[in-house]
């Protein structure tokens, strides 16, 4: 069955994410000198409308705090967010309300963000409470409503969490997301916690309504394979900043920052016959985002790093038409 | 089968004594580990594999949880008739184990040394420095830089792949000739899944050590193991060499658990061909062959009754599935 995608996506982006910073202060190693960890360090990047924009790197790249800022879940150093013209940044708390709405966002693990005594239908019904939408009857339908959207039955409505599995849990997470209808998804590792089979259900479902109720989705995960499947354009992040950005076809058939490479090259593949792929293998862990490297942050892992890297930080620049790399020897 | 036999488990039944009255995660479970092979078990979460892998060990509290059937043929032993005692000389001394969270199998007020020392001296008689040295070896021997100052850390200095070479240095303590991995990269970065696998491959091929590898991954099986054992509700549904098993996989549940997870190499536009439903509890077990209610190929004899695991003329795979003959064919007529 072939999914034909909707949208003519247009050139205007949805949503712009201009220089996005998110700084922590942590307590130094001996307690008493603080000391800063950039998560996110000047990130920019567009989401148009109707498209799904995969944003992939290894725990601790700052993909999930990139998420919760835009949204302002967390609250941003440095930074834009337009969304249709506005800056969600500069908004008071009163006003972002009103945004919220469109913004919605699914998590990880539905079943630590469910309250554990509170009935499904409750569960959904809350957003609608907050945001003043309806009455209760109207709320009721609404939420009877988006359970059969998202392929679950009425009677999922007197549930509660622990009566459900973890791929029922996770529908009901996105239901919540979209029972208000907005018009950006943010998805953090949405599909992760479940096993194949169940993901590969939760992916089509999260397909087929993209198309139905004309979301965009900021899809943030780890597995690659699912973030080709699923994305129009993909980010990849190391340390806190992006380091390549394409269409998916062309990111996959022309990697161009190393990272990238190893990335794809580390990927186990279903196919015993393949022809025993190159593997790169890194060597080394990911640095402490509380001391990262000078210049290029991947150069103390990367096999081509010269001088240079140590030294410079790259410009995140275009390399070819929509297709952006930072490394200076691109 | 070509390699001589080291493990061989006959009609294992696992059986957990709960509220809700006997389960059993396990159910009848037959398979093989030759010396030296990297055997891979997969399925979905409640299928059995990291049960059937604590049952080799003996690992569920037998006093009042948990109880054995079959056999669990280990060389000249089964390991279900030996007394804890005897037992407790298998674990770790022949069989060694790891597992998917390193954090929590490692004490955190113990230095990485000290605990690798504690396992070389509860199965060996040696001294305290003569351990200390090998510790430092072996952490060498799993890759760890500046072993002899990581050995005087904490666990929490670690990060995961780390601590999980840690753990893999532990469990090698005593040059096991079975490790037995529980999804020992689920919780790690590719970049460092990728590190571990090569490691424990490395290990298999320099030391000649069996490896039971449990995984959901079918990436990582057909990366690192020769044979593969697949599993749904506590029951293998079918084995074979890794080769023959993703080129033309017979049961249905193989053939849906392939086509489900999303590739590299795959069509984008297509639509993942999804099996319906979801694993049923151990409690409501479907009568008759336990997959049948998922499955597109279901007959009544399905539902009805249930197939045995039955080895597919002039190969290795063996196959629990009325229909494995005909798919066996339409696959070839394809």
């Amino acid at each position: 069955m072939t999914i034909a995608k909707h949208q003519e996506v247009s050139a205007e982006p949805l949503l712009r994410v201009n220089g996005l910073k998110k700084h922590y202060t942590a307590a130094g190693k001996t307690g008493f000198r603080r000391s800063t960890v950039k998560a996110v360090d000047g990130v920019s990047f567009d989401l148009r409308e109707g498209e799904t924009y995969g944003l992939v790197g290894e725990s601790g790249c700052g993909k999930s705090t990139l998420g919760k800022t835009i949204l302002r879940l967390t609250e941003p150093t440095e930074g834009e967010a337009f969304y249709r013209g506005v800056d969600l940044f500069k908004q008071s708390r009163r006003s972002l309300q009103a945004y919220r709405r469109e913004l919605q966002m699914v998590f990880q693990d539905p079943f630590s963000s469910l309250n554990p005594r509170q009935i499904v239908g409750q569960a959904l019904e809350e957003p609608l409470v907050i945001h003043g939408i309806g009455g209760p009857k109207e709320r009721t339908a609404r939420a009877m409503d988006i359970l059969r959207t998202v392929g679950l039955q009425q009677d999922h409505y007197y549930r509660l969490p622990h009566e459900l599995s973890g791929g029922q849990r996770q529908r009901i997470g996105l239901a919540r997301a979209l029972i208000l209808n907005p018009r950006i998804v943010i998805c953090d590792e949405p599909v992760s916690a479940l096993d194949v089979i169940i993901q590969s259900q939760m992916i089509n479902l999260m397909r087929r309504l993209q198309t139905e109720l004309k979301l965009t989705y900021l899809f943030i995960a780890h597995d690659i394979a699912v973030v080709r499947h699923i994305s129009d354009r993909i980010g990849i992040m190391y340390l806190g900043r992006l380091v390549e950005e394409a269409p998916t076809d062309e990111l996959f058939a022309n990697p161009r920052h190393p990272y990238t490479q190893v990335l794809l090259s580390a990927v186990p593949v279903p196919n015993p016959e393949a022809a025993k792929r190159q593997r790169i293998v890194l060597e080394g862990d990911l640095p402490s985002p509380l001391d990262p490297p000078s210049g290029c942050a991947f150069h103390t892992r990367c096999p081509y790093a010269t001088d240079r890297c140590a030294r410079e930080v790259p410009i995140h620049r275009e390399v070819s038409s929509g297709h952006m790399a930072a490394c200076h020897l691109v | 089968m070509t390699a001589e036999p080291l493990l061989q488990i006959r009609e294992l039944k696992t059986y957990f004594h709960t509220e809700r009255g006997r389960v059993s995660p396990v159910d009848g479970v037959s398979l093989e580990v030759g010396k030296g092979e990297i055997v891979g078990i997969v399925g979905e979460s409640g299928c059995g594999k990291s049960a059937t892998a604590q049952s080799v060990l003996r690992l569920f509290d037998e006093k009042r949880l948990a109880s054995y059937e079959g056999e669990i043929r280990y060389g000249e032993r089964d390991l279900l008739r030996l007394t804890p005692k005897q037992m407790r000389s298998v674990r770790g001394n022949e069989i060694s184990m790891i597992f998917q969270d390193p954090l929590s199998s490692l004490n955190p007020v113990h230095t990485i040394g000290d605990q690798i020392v504690e396992t070389l001296r509860l199965h060996q008689s040696i001294g305290r420095r003569e351990a200390a040295k090998k510790a430092v070896e072996l952490l060498r021997l799993t890759g760890i830089p500046a072993p002899e100052r990581r050995a005087r850390e904490y666990p929490h200095q670690l990060s995961g792949g780390m601590r999980q070479r840690v753990m893999i240095a532990i469990a090698l303590a005593c040059q096991p000739q079975l490790l037995i991995a529980d999804e020992p990269t689920t919780a790690l970065d590719v970049t460092i899944q990728a590190q571990i696998l090569e490691l424990i491959q490395d290990l298999n091929r320099r030391l000649g050590m069996s490896v039971m590898l449990i995984t959901h991954d079918l990436g990582v099986v057909a990366e690192t193991c020769s044979r593969v054992v697949v599993m749904y509700l506590g029951q293998v549904v079918e084995s074979g060499s890794v080769r023959d098993l993703f080129r033309k996989p017979l049961h249905p549940y193989t053939i849906g658990l392939m086509r489900s997870v999303p590739r590299l190499d795959g069509d984008r536009q297509r639509e993942l061909p999804a099996v319906p439903g979801s694993v049923p509890p151990l409690h409501q077990i479907p009568s008759g062959c336990r997959f049948a209610p998922r499955c597109p190929y279901a007959d009544d004899k399905c539902r009805s009754s249930q197939p045995e695991l039955a080895a597919l003329p002039g190969t290795d795979t063996q196959v629990r599935c009325w229909h494995a003959g005909r798919i066996a064919g339409w696959e070839a007529a394809q």
